[in-house]
Parts: structure tokens; C-alpha cells; sequence
């Protein structure tokens, strides 16, 4: 009786073993094909989002990018694959519709609903299809997080050595040591050989929201600090943008950019959205609409109190008052109960509500009195003609025009009472500076449709000290009564005159819509009057 | 009743390096068996295949060809057979980070014991083998001495039936010798099968009861040790020997010892009467001072088969 | 000392059934080989360093001057600090943390070979394979002890310095674990040819940087099978039969996102329990390639 041998019973099972293993691989790169694919879907959903198109027409090698065209077909799959999802509030961009059903998903942190659907069977071929794109490099939205190939093929390229290679599992640990580079630079005031060390930094480490955040603000702040402003007639226009740029708004611009990526690569971290909106639109490009939309994104995710704070100032700058006040009430209710800054700007939102309500109805009034001119010329023209009908539908618009024209008068009068009446006890309560400009710019207007034009200019001149966020504002008031009474202009409102007339000449964008306080069919462009 | 140990044309070749075609045949053809209650001597000298021998015993090397047998059984690894053997492998080699107590605790885990019966076992194997005073010191600071109690310890851990032991009582001094030829005799009284492999032959000769003498991998001689040592014959003591005198002793067929004392010691074989020895030694001049009769030691046994007195490499290598 | 005193205890009575039989022994020995590996010093060593550089890690951010541009940026700096520290407690788990268990997977069975203590270990009642296991099972329990204490100061060097709690981290260090599991054992298999540690040493590392490196035998693939030449697509297929085959470390790297993914991710809780199932299918190949290479080993 010889001794057994297993020997070859083990062979075996280790035979058996590895097609097992091989198997859970390949299980595993379906896996990671899958999450990479989610990934993007998730990322692309945000980018629609982010005011870029999904092929930004910058880079000519992209000439054929799939983005748009796959990230389509995903969408059609989400409609009809996805459950209803409730529409909130913030889901809408201004506009009627609401953000598409992905886009919603993604916000309402249905993770596992999206991830259910790109790893369906039915999405099978968008996968296959997105990762042949991706192999082929045909595909901007697709960051570097995902695949390591594309990392060392695109962004960390050196001297033709891939760099991911040299790091193994220590990429991060590169991406800090370029980024305390990028610091040395900083203090050593080499601001220009930074970027490029950042964007590596980055692309070694793509969640290194840090390095976007703190990147994003050396572009936009410190290294445009050192730039000089550029005069109207040298700027650009920049296809990407659709704006005429000097070099510092290319810069603020580049920051954006910089940030933008950082939100494809981490789209639930509200401070890339935050400075996006604060630091950059906000502060920088002074573009309060899109402030108001990205700070609407930074709080949508886990975010600090100081995200809506920040949202409902913008909001106020960009008009929205109503929202303003709306979203100070719930920030008493939900967050601190006796918050100062709450309380004061919802009665300096709803001070500004009815000084907007009342400068509207001011020029309802006049559009309504020019109606009942033009109507009743209208009619006098029709009655020589003999045409008695059509003299007396004239004549009734005109009396409609009329009245309307007495209604307006009676509501501004009213509004701007309304406004005194928030901005008095706002003065003797807390000196407050805000209600005291507001108050003299009220006066000020008053004088000015009374004819005393210089005491108009006085109290601008008051008004413009007391509240310095709308410095600029003011002025171009001033500036206005003075030409309008033919007072003479100081060198720097020359300057400001002629730099408003060499914008004018340049705008190539339409101008940003009003919005609507109160109901005038007169102001409307439906209406036509001309008829 | 089967021997306890059996081994049947056992061989053993030795591949040294990884692609030279060059190798050592440590073992040729050996055949022994040990019967029940037996000590066995496993003798011969340094490179003979003796540790080759007793690892195949233990599985940790595979013979070339050939059988074993233990108890019977071919599967020599059964546990079954490994619970009923005691190994004392040659020279000292235990865990050096554990104490005394820990380690044969250790082992006595491998052998299935727990709890109680453990502690209790190790204290009194620790007792049997006198390192009860050291049980708590790190084998680190131990003699060599020591380890090699320590090492038979571990071997009657689990009060085996059969043990084998490779060179028991090499680099101990005399009087560990003599403890552990007492433990070696006190184990035989037990009933227990001892092999005992050595090249310090009066050691084994004090206490075996069978002898194999290997040599070159060689079987030489094995038997008993009364069937073995036929020979005996007379010892003389003689003061001072000349050259001349010494030639005609030898021519006699006598053996000259010249001791450090300066008397000579005179080996007569056993085919020469009492009386022929006085008178060749009358005859070469010499004074007896002291005569007895003597039998024959294992050295002499040696080296009659092997040729040369035990110590040297005799390994035979062919390539 | 007297022989006399040997009262005879039967083994067989503290013996208990098979199945413990089969069990105890391994367990013993891989007791033995915690106890030996927590008592030796070049691991200590190892592990002294590596909580040296997870504690001096709050200090190497001192590299970075603040200078203070606004309230905004100063917070940032701070964050990048912690971030940093992170980063580097998480380079040095991996770093430390492989050569850990490169080094005691790489040695456990050699030196024992080396010592020939071995010799009084096997021929005790216990099967080749069982030795085998208890020591594969040491070196686990060994590994697992230093990621635990690694993973247990970074935690608190973290809390210290950010406050938070990231109990994502105990996920991750659960895939690294993993990670090091595959490496150990095949480290482990070929340390079982060998009578030095120093070879399979150096194996475990060849091992370390081949699982990570079987992510471009896939690009090798794409490349070559796109060529035109037969030599190309030959070499193409060899490299797309390898990355079948060999274990992909890449695999894991879910490990150093997971820090920075919500805690919901689905992806991460599709992946974790594959990624395990992937490191376990590997150990046991690794350990049943140590029992064939060790069965008819020489001692
Ligand atoms: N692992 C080995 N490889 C090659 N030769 C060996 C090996 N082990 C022992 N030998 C040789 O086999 C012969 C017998 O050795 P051994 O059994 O150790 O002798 P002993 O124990 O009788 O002194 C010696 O010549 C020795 O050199
Ligand atoms: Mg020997």
C-alpha cells in the first residue's frame, strides 16, 4: 500500500482555479468597462449642464467628436428606461423645460437608478460604441479619470515617457509633490509656470479638488492682478467663448475652464461649483445670471451655510428678488432662525422688489401714454379717412391706454411708497447704508423728474458713497441726469462715456433679458403698436 | 511479530546542482529491519548516509528507490505512525524566539495535546530530561547542551512508541553523555524501540542491543552485538617497548598500544594461548606488569569492517 | 534528572477527532508564525518606519510656505495640507505594506528551511500541505495586523488633523488588504523552491510590479492587433493570453478612489465583493501552486 499522491488532484484544482480567475477577470474589466462607461454618463449629464457643449469646438483634432451624438442616445435610453422623477424647483435653467431626466437623476443622487441603466443589457451597445470612442480618442467630455492608457497617452505625455508608468499606485502622491511645486512658483512669483504644473497635477490626481479650487483662484486673482486691463479696442473676440476678451478675462476664463474640469471629474463637490459661481462669475466675469446658476448647483450637493448665502446675494444682484426673499425665508427657517444678514436682505430685497415694480410701472406709464398718442393719431387719421369703425376701435384703445397710463401712475406712486416705507425704519433702526443710498437715489429720481437736476446730482453723489456694491450703478445714473440737464462732464465719466459707446460698438451678444416685475402689455414686443 | 522499522534495498542518489549531471550516492541497497523493544545502533562514519537514512524515515526527503516500512505501513507520513515517533534530529535546530516551556508547548499542539494535559506533559518532560530550571528562558540563550535536551524533549513529547534519534550525544560533555545514556536506558526499560544513529561507537555500545554498520552507503555488518564481537583475546601491559621488540611482537601477531604514560598495552588476538603471549613476550625482553582477558570493542569490530578508524569522510562519489 | 519519573501520559487521550486533528496543527503553526513574525526585528523595523512617515506626514507639509492671500485661500491651503497628509499615509500603507508582506510571505517557509526547524515541525503528525496552510495563515494574520495598526494611526492622524471620520477608509483598507493577498500568495508559492529568502524576495517585488504592469499588456494588445505584420499579432495574442491569465493589480485601485467617492457609490459596492472573490481565488491558486511546489521538496 503505497502512499497516496495528490499531486496531480491539486494540478488540477489550480487548473480549475485559474479559469476561474480568468473568468472573474474579465468579469472584473466588464465591470470597470461598465463604471467607466457610468462614469461618463454621469460626468456628460453634469457638462450639459455646465453651459459647455459636449464638443467645444476649441481643439481641431476633435473635429469628429462622438460626445453629443452618444451622450443623445443615452438620453433617449434614460427617457424611456428611467422612472419618473420628481421636477424641483432648481431644475429649470430660466427657461420652460426642465433638465433632462439624467440630469435630474444625477442631482437627486439616483446613483443606483443610472447605474442600473448604463449596466442593462439594452445599453450594452451605447457602451461598446462609448468605448471605442474613447479608444479612438474621439470623446472631449471624457476626462482622464478613466482609463490610465488615455492618461499617459494624453495629459502626462513627457518627452514621450508616459508618466503614470514611473508611479504605479503612488499617482497621487506625484500629484502632490508637482503641486507643492506649483506653491514654490506661487511665492516666488512665476505665476506663469504654473499652469502647466497644474494641469499635470491634476491629471495625475484627478480628485484633487484642492489643486482645481486653489489653481483656479491663482489663475483668476493673483495672476491676472499682475496683468494690465486691455482697452476695448484691443480685445478679442474668442470663438470658444463668443466674447471679446482682453487678456485678463482669457485668464478668468482659463480659471473657469480649470474649474469645469474639476466638476467633471468630481461633480458632487459643491466648492468647484461654488467658486465657479462666486469666485469667477460671480466676482470676476460679473456675470450674476450664471453665478446664480452654478451657486444653485454648489447647493444642491452636501454643502457650508455660507453656499445659499452666497446664492441669494447673487440672485439679488442678478434681480431675482423674489427668489432672494424666498430663499432668505427658508434660510431663517432652516438654518439660523435669527440670522442678521437674513433678516436685513429680505427687507432689502423686497425694498428693491418695489423700487423695480415702480421704475417698471414708471415706464409702463410712459409706453402706455405713448400708445394713447399714437392710438388717438390713429383714430384722427382713420375718422378723415371715414372709416368710423375703425376711428372708434382707436379711439377705445386709446382710452384703455389711458387708463392703464393712470393705473401705472397710481401703482409706481404706490410702489415707491412701498419702498420708503421699507427703507425709513431700515435708516433709523441700523443707519443702514444700503436703505440710505437707496433712499437718496429714490430722492434723486424725484428731483430729477422735477426738474432740480443738480440737487439730483447731489444726492447721487451721496448715494454712490454710502452703498460702494453699486458704485458703478450709480454713476452711470449721474451720468445720465447730467446729460440729460446738459451739466458738464467730469474726465473720468468722459472716459466712462466713451468706453460705454466703444463696448456698444463691439457687443456682439444680445443683451441679457429683463425681467418682468409687473404685467404691462405696453412693454412687451408682442404688442405692436405701429400696427 | 513484524519489525517495527523496515527497510528494503533502500537508495538514495543525490543530485547536486541545478544542471551538472553530478551526483552523490548516499545510499546503496540497505536493508534493516528493528524489532519491538529494541535499541539500534546506526553506526558509521561522518557521510556514510546515516541522516539520510533517518530523514527518508521521516518523509523529509523521498528515497531513489527502495521501501520503508514503519509499524508495518508504507505510508510512513500517516499520522497514525507519526504520533507513535519521537525524533531527535542531528545537532540542535528549534524556533529561537520561544522559551523553553513555549516551544514544547508548541509541538505538543502539532501532536493534538491541549489544555491541561499539555501543561502538564511539557512540565514533565521538562523534568525528565532536567531543563525544568530554564522552562522560562528564550531558546536564544541556550547551550548546546541544552537544545539537545530540549530537542529530546520535544521527541517524548507524546510518549511515542519508536524513537529515533540522529547522533543523540554529539557535543555533549561527559557527564550530559552519561545523563542522557541513562534517559536512553530508562526508555529501553519502557518497552520503546530506539534507533539510535552515532560515530562515537563505545557510546552505542554501552547501550544497543543491535548494530548496523553503514559505510560509504554501504551496509557493512549487522547483527547483535554479542554475534557481532566474536573476538576476544588478552590485554597485557608491558613497560617500555623497543622498535625491535615491537616488530617481533607484531610479527607474533600481536598489537602495540603505546600509552601516554609510557607503559605499551599489548593486544593479543584470541587464537593465541596465554601462554604463547608470555612467551613472545619473554621472548622480545619484555616485563609484564598486568594481563587480562578482554573482549573485542566495536572499534575494533570497525575497524576490521570498514577499514579505517570512524571520523573520516567515506562517502563514495560517482558521477 | 530522573528517568523514572516518566508517568506515562497517553497522548491519544488529549487527542480529539479528525477534523480538529486537521485544523489544530495548522492553527498551531500559524500561531507559531505570528508569534515569531511580531518578534522580529526587521519587521518592526519596517513597521516603526512606516508609522514614522505616517505621523512625520503632518509635518512634510511644512514644505508648503502659507502665505495668507485671502481668508478663502488660506482655508483651501489648509485642506491641501490634509489632503497631502492623506495622500502620503495612503503611499506609505501601499508602499510599507507590500514590502511587509512581500518580506514575511517571502521568508516564513525559507528560514525554517534554512534553520532545519523544519525538520522537527514535519515530522510531527502534520501533512506537508497543513504546514503549508498554518504558515500561509501566519503570514495572513501578519499582514492583516500591520494594515490594521497602519490603517488604525492614519485614521487618527487624519482625525487629528481634519477632524473627520472617514469610515470609507476601512473599505479601502480592506481591498489593499486583497491586493496584498494575491501578491502574498505567489510570493509565498515561490518562496516554497527556495532555501533563502532572498530570491523569492525579490520575486514578490517582480510580482508586485507584473500585476501592476498586466493593465498595458492590454494596450500591447490593442496596438498590435490593429498592425498588419504577423509578428505583431502574434505578440499581440501572447500579451492578450498573459493579461487573461495574470492576476491585474490595476484592479484595486478602486482602493485609493474610494476616499474621495460618496459613501453610495454603486459602482464601489459592485465592485468590492468581486474584487475580494478576484483576491481569494488568487490566494488559493498561490497556495495550492506552494503545496505542488513543496510535496516532494528535499528537506
Ligand atoms: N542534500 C544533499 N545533497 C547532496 N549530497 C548530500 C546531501 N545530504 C547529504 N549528502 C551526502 O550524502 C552523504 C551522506 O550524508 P549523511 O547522510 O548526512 O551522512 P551521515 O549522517 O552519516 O554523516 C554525504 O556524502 C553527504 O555529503
Ligand atoms: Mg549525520
Amino acid at each position: 500500500m503505497k502512499p497516496k499522491s495528490y499531486t496531480w488532484h491539486v494540478i488540477a484544482a489550480i487548473v480549475i482555479l485559474l479559469f476561474l480567475s480568468t473568468v472573474q477577470g474579465a468579469r472584473l474589466s466588464g465591470l470597470r468597462e461598465t463604471e467607466s462607461f457610468y462614469r461618463w454618463v454621469l460626468s456628460a449629464s453634469l457638462q450639459s449642464r455646465l453651459g459647455q457643449t459636449l464638443e467645444p469646438d476649441e481643439a481641431p483634432d476633435l473635429a469628429e467628436a462622438m460626445d453629443e451624438e452618444l451622450f443623445a442616445k443615452v438620453l433617449d435610453l434614460a427617457e424611456a428606461g428611467l422612472p419618473e422623477l420628481p421636477i424641483e424647483e432648481d431644475d429649470f435653467d430660466n427657461e420652460d423645460n426642465p433638465h433632462h431626466v439624467l440630469l435630474r437623476a444625477a442631482r437627486q443622487d439616483e446613483d443606483k437608478l443610472i447605474y442600473d441603466l448604463v449596466a442593462s443589457a439594452e445599453a450594452r451597445p451605447l457602451q461598446d460604441e462609448f468605448h471605442k470612442h474613447l479608444a479612438n480618442n474621439l470623446l472631449q467630455s471624457a476626462g482622464t479619470q478613466f482609463r490610465a492608457a488615455l492618461l499617459y497617452d494624453k495629459e502626462t505625455r513627457v518627452e514621450g515617457v508616459g508618466l503614470t508608468s514611473l508611479f504605479f499606485n503612488f499617482r497621487n502622491f506625484a500629484a502632490n509633490l508637482l503641486w507643492l511645486q506649483v506653491d514654490k512658483f506661487f511665492h516666488r512669483g512665476e505665476m506663469h509656470r504654473m499652469l502647466p504644473l497644474m494641469r499635470m497635477s491634476v491629471a495625475l490626481d484627478p480628485n484633487f479638488v484642492d489643486a482645481y479650487l486653489l489653481g483656479a483662484w491663482h489663475l483668476a486673482y493673483n495672476l491676472t492682478a499682475q496683468l494690465p486691463d486691455t482697452p476695448e479696442p484691443l480685445k478679442k473676440f474668442h470663438p470658444k467663448y463668443k466674447k471679446r476678451l482682453g487678456i485678463k478675462e482669457e485668464w478668468y476664463y482659463v480659471a473657469a475652464d480649470f474649474l469645469k474640469d474639476g466638476i467633471k471629474k468630481n461633480p458632487r463637490d459643491y466648492r468647484l461649483y461654488f467658486d465657479l459661481g462666486y469666485a469667477i462669475y460671480e466676482n470676476k466675469l460679473i456675470d450674476h445670471a450664471k453665478a446664480v446658476l452654478y451657486l444653485t448647483d454648489a447647493r444642491r450637493y452636501q454643502h457650508d451655510t455660507w453656499v445659499p448665502r452666497m446664492l441669494y446675494l447673487a440672485m439679488w444682484r442678478n434681480g431675482q428678488y423674489e427668489d432672494a426673499i424666498k430663499g432668505w425665508g427658508n434660510y431663517l427657517e432652516e438654518i439660523d432662525p435669527d440670522s442678521i444678514p437674513a433678516i436685513r436682505f429680505i427687507q432689502v430685497n423686497r425694498g428693491y422688489l418695489a423700487e423695480a415694480k415702480a421704475a417698471q410701472a414708471d415706464e409702463c406709464k410712459a409706453a402706455a401714454q405713448a400708445a394713447r398718442k399714437r392710438f388717438a393719431e390713429l383714430a384722427d387719421e382713420a375718422r378723415e379717412r371715414g372709416d368710423l369703425q375703425q376711428a372708434g376701435q382707436h379711439e377705445s384703445e386709446a382710452r384703455i391706454a389711458q387708463e392703464v397710463a393712470t393705473e401705472m401712475t397710481a401703482l409706481a406712486e404706490e410702489e415707491w411708497e412701498n419702498a420708503r416705507k421699507i427703507w425709513t425704519p431700515m435708516i433709523q433702526m441700523d443707519e443702514d447704508n444700503i436703505a440710505i443710498a437707496r433712499l437718496r437715489r429714490q430722492k434723486a429720481m424725484r428731483n430729477v423728474s422735477e426738474g432740480r437736476y443738480l440737487e439730483a446730482v447731489a444726492e447721487l453723489e451721496l448715494a454712490r458713497y454710502e452703498m460702494l456694491q453699486s458704485f458703478d450703478e450709480i454713476s452711470d445714473l449721474m451720468i445720465e441726469v447730467k446729460q440729460k440737464a446738459g451739466l458738464p462732464l467730469t474726465t473720468s465719466e468722459l472716459r466712462a462715456v466713451e468706453r460705454h459707446r466703444e463696448a456698444a460698438l463691439y457687443e456682439t451678444e444680445d443683451p441679457p433679458k429683463k425681467i418682468r416685475y409687473i404685467e404691462c402689455t405696453y412693454l412687451d414686443e408682442t404688442v405692436d403698436t405701429e400696427a | 511479530m513484524a519489525p517495527v522499522i523496515e527497510a528494503l534495498d533502500l537508495c538514495k542518489t543525490y543530485e547536486v546542482g541545478l544542471f551538472s549531471s553530478q551526483s552523490v550516492e548516499a545510499l546503496k541497497d540497505v536493508n534493516f529491519s528493528i524489532n519491538a523493544g529494541e535499541i539500534f545502533g546506526y553506526l558509521g562514519p561522518n557521510g556514510s548516509g546515516k541522516t539520510t537514512t533517518i530523514k527518508m524515515l521521516l518523509g523529509l526527503i523521498f528515497p531513489t528507490s527502495g521501501t520503508m516500512k514503519i509499524l508495518g505501513r508504507e505510508d510512513i507520513a500517516a499520522y497514525d505512525i507519526r504520533m507513535k515517533i519521537g525524533f531527535l534530529p542531528e545537532g540542535a535546530y528549534y524556533p529561537e524566539f520561544l522559551k523553553g516551556a513555549e516551544i514544547l508547548r508548541f509541538y505538543g499542539k502539532l501532536y493534538g495535546m491541549r489544555g491541561k494535559a499539555l501543561n502538564a506533559r511539557v512540565d514533565e518532560v521538562l523534568d525528565v530530561v532536567g531543563m525544568t530550571h530554564a522552562r522560562k528562558r528564550l531558546l536564544r540563550g541556550y547551550s548546546k547542551g541544552m537544545r539537545q535536551r530540549i530537542g529530546l524533549a520535544q521527541a517524548l513529547l507524546s510518549d511515542p512508541e519508536i524513537l529515533i534519534l540522529d547522533e543523540p550525544t554529539t557535543g555533549l560533555d561527559p557527564v550530559a553523555r552519561k545523563e542522557m545514556r541513562d534517559i536512553l536506558a530508562s526508555l529501553r526499560d519502557q518497552g520503546k524501540t530506539l534507533l539510535i544513529s552515532s560515530h562515537e561507537l563505545n557510546e552505542v555500545e554501552l547501550i544497543s542491543d543491535r548494530v548496523a554498520i553503514l559505510d560509504g552507503g554501504q551496509m557493512r555488518v549487522t547483527g547483535t552485538l554479542d554475534d557481532l564481537l566474536t573476538e576476544r583475546g588478552l590485554t597485557m601491559v608491558v613497560e617500555e617497548v623497543g622498535p625491535e621488540a615491537k616488530a617481533k611482537l607484531n610479527a607474533a601477531n600481536i598489537q602495540t598500544d603505546d600509552e601516554a604514560t609510557g607503559r605499551v598495552l599489548l593486544r593479543v588476538p584470541s587464537s593465541m594461548s596465554t601462554y604463547e603471549a608470555m612467551e613472545a613476550c619473554k621472548q622480545a625482553g619484555l616485563n609484564v606488569t598486568s594481563i587480562a582477558p578482554r573482549r573485542e570493542t566495536l572499534e575494533e569490530l570497525f575497524v576490521r569492517t570498514v577499514g579505517a578508524p570512524p571520523g573520516e569522510e567515506s562517502a563514495a562519489t560517482a558521477s | 534528572m530522573s528517568a523514572e519519573s516518566t508517568a506515562v501520559i497517553s497522548a491519544e487521550g488529549s487527542r480529539s477527532g479528525v477534523l480538529g486533528s486537521y485544523i489544530r496543527g495548522p492553527w498551531a503553526i500559524a500561531a507559531y508564525t505570528w508569534k515569531e513574525g511580531i518578534r522580529k526585528k526587521t519587521l518592526l523595523g519596517f513597521l516603526l518606519l512606516s508609522l514614522l512617515v505616517i505621523f512625520g506626514s503632518t509635518f512634510m507639509t511644512a514644505f508648503m510656505a502659507s502665505t495668507t492671500i485671502s481668508s478663502t485661500t488660506a482655508n483651501v491651503e489648509i485642506e491641501v495640507e490634509a489632503k497631502i497628509i492623506k495622500d502620503i499615509c495612503v503611499s506609505a500603507i501601499a508602499i510599507f505594506g507590500i514590502l511587509i508582506t512581500i518580506f514575511i510571505s517571502a521568508s516564513v517557509v525559507p528560514t525554517e528551511l534554512e534553520n532545519k526547524v523544519v525538520y522537527t515541525i514535519l515530522s510531527k503528525p502534520l501533512r506537508r500541505y497543513q504546514y503549508l496552510a498554518g504558515k500561509f495563515l501566519g503570514v495572513q494574520l501578519i499582514v492583516i495586523a500591520n494594515l490594521v495598526l497602519m490603517s488604525t494611526l492614519f485614521f487618527v492622524a487624519l482625525y487629528a488633523k481634519e477632524g473627520i471620520w472617514p469610515s470609507l477608509l476601512l473599505w479601502s483598507a480592506l481591498l489593499t488588504y486583497f491586493q496584498f493577498l494575491i501578491v502574498s500568495a505567489f510570493t509565498f508559492a515561490v518562496s516554497c523552491t527556495s532555501t533563502s529568502s532572498v530570491l523569492p524576495t525579490i520575486a514578490g517585488l517582480f510580482i508586485y510590479i507584473i500585476g501592476n504592469l498586466t493593465e498595458y499588456l492590454q494596450d500591447v494588445y490593442e496596438k498590435g492587433v490593429e498592425s498588419e505584420r504577423l509578428f505583431d499579432t502574434m505578440i499581440a495574442n501572447i500579451a492578450h493570453g498573459l493579461y487573461l491569465v495574470l492576476p491585474n493589480l490595476r484592479n484595486f485601485d478602486m482602493k485609493d478612489q474610494i476616499l474621495y467617492l460618496p459613501s453610495n457609490d454603486p459602482p464601489v459596492d459592485i465592485m468590492i465583493p468581486n474584487l475580494i472573490a478576484y483576491g481569494l481565488v488568487f490566494a488559493a491558486v498561490g497556495y495550492l501552486l506552494a503545496w505542488v511546489l513543496f510535496a516532494r521538496k528535499e528537506l
